[in-house]
């Protein structure tokens, strides 16, 4: 996180930005029963997937009770390697990277309430 | 390696440990951690050189809005003493970082722990504090430094709770006091003569911060520039303000160098009364680098309101 405001008071205009970025593995084995559709007896088979993600906002206050921000989250499409039940299945990786995106504006009448519009663009299915 | 080689060995290492031990003898800087630069400037006159003083924040920020963050909290960590205003005016983030800092010795209630505005009485205690008041605070007035009786009050405080955290320096504590109280004494009753023109001076203060410094020169708070304490002035305020001043003039409208100038600037250029800018605090202003000159700089401001164009 960094956080700026004119000589370090925050009171009139500040900015802050946040990104995290995270990475998750999986390993393990998938367990499959008896299933007459696909013709597979039970069988057990190994199973990894990776995946990261990240997102990045960034807000500024322009004045007293107004900000502005802006954020982008994103997930990489990641990797799945199983064996052939599971891609049989369809466990495999989507050819898409979920996304979305949001601009915003909002105004704090008082410490207790604020009132915020927010557009988003929505990419993530 | 042979037993001639490693007893030179161990020798030598032994030598090397009992140099180094001996070149930086164990001395333990008494770790003082002061929330504003008011109270730096006095941890410093009662510690003098055996304590090491972090100065918090800056005069040019707000302490009821600081935001706290990891080099703070690493501070507060190492502190031995916490020396804060109190009466609720760092509420916003010196809880959090006494919480993060896993130091048991500046908790609340333990002799680490020192607010300032215990040791003084406040003006303003209110009977009655609800959101509608804007950002009242319960205690009374936190804003304490502005009286020079109050610092006097606290000067004896702090030397106490040293001596009492630190016995083996008592005496020079002790002595440091008696020193500061002189000169504070002496000071005192020059600014008491000085300012004496000021008395019935009718000022306009940006936020509620001026009341020590009024009760003590006898001047009158007239009203504030913030509708509330803590709520920024809005367009339609200050039409409202700019008609109360021109039915009602005052002598001053003041802010303190943190404050934001541009309602000041505003509405001394429509009523044509001075728009005065105090230090507030030690380093507001380059004049007030210390106690002393925080007020000489304050009466000077005060006694010289410049005329806007």
């Amino acid at each position: 996180m960094y956080k700026w405001a004119p000589n370090g008071n925050p009171v009139d205009r500040n900015f802050k930005f946040v990104a995290e970025w995270w990475y998750r593995e999986y390993a393990g084995n998938m367990d499959f029963d008896a299933d007459s559709t696909l013709g597979v007896g039970p069988v057990t088979e190994p199973f990894t997937a990776k995946q990261q993600g990240w997102y990045a906002q960034a807000v500024y206050q322009f004045v007293p009770e107004w900000r502005v921000g802006l954020r982008y989250d994103r997930l990489n499409e990641g990797s799945i390697s199983t064996g052939p039940t599971g891609v049989a299945i369809g466990a495999t990786v989507p050819n898409y990277t979920p996304w979305r995106a949001a601009a915003m504006m909002d105004w704090s009448l008082s410490e207790f309430s604020r009132f915020r519009l927010q557009v988003q663009q929505d990419r993530s299915q | 390696m042979t037993a001639n080689r490693l007893l030179k060995l161990s020798r030598w290492l032994a030598g090397v440990v009992a140099t180094l031990t001996l070149s930086h003898p164990a001395q333990a800087a008494f770790d003082v951690f002061a929330c504003e630069p008011e109270w730096a400037a006095l941890a410093k006159e009662v510690g003098g050189d055996k304590v090491s003083v972090y100065q918090a924040t800056t005069a040019m920020q707000d302490p009821h809005r600081v935001e706290a963050r990891p080099s703070l909290i690493a501070r507060t960590r190492a502190a031995d003493l916490v020396v804060c205003t109190g009466a609720d005016l760092e509420v916003g983030w010196l809880p959090l970082l006494l919480q993060t800092s896993g130091n048991g010795k500046i908790q609340v209630g333990q002799p680490g722990y020192f607010m300032a505005a215990d040791f003084v009485p406040k003006l303003e205690v209110p009977t009655l504090v609800d959101r509608s008041q804007g950002d009242v605070h319960p205690y009374g007035n936190p804003h304490i430094q502005l009286d020079p009786r109050n610092i006097a009050l606290v000067a004896r405080a702090l030397n106490e709770r040293l001596g009492q955290i630190d016995h083996g320096n008592a005496v020079y504590y002790q002595a440091r006091l008696k020193d500061f109280e002189v000169r504070w004494q002496k000071a005192l009753a020059e600014w008491e003569t000085r300012a004496a023109p000021l008395k019935g001076m009718r000022l306009v203060p940006y936020h509620k911060d001026s009341a020590y410094l009024i009760h003590w020169l006898g001047m009158e708070e007239v009203m504030d520039v913030e509708p509330k304490p803590g709520i920024p002035p809005s367009a339609g305020y200050l039409s409202e303000l700019l008609a109360k001043l021109q039915a009602q003039p005052a002598d001053a409208i003041t802010r303190g160098a943190y404050q934001d100038p541009k309602a000041v600037e505003w509405l001394s250029e429509r009523t044509k009364i001075p728009a005065v800018t105090l230090p507030y605090t030690v380093g507001g202003t380059p004049q007030a680098k210390d106690l002393f000159s925080l007020f000489d700089d304050t009466i000077n401001r005060l006694l010289k309101p410049r005329k806007p164009a």
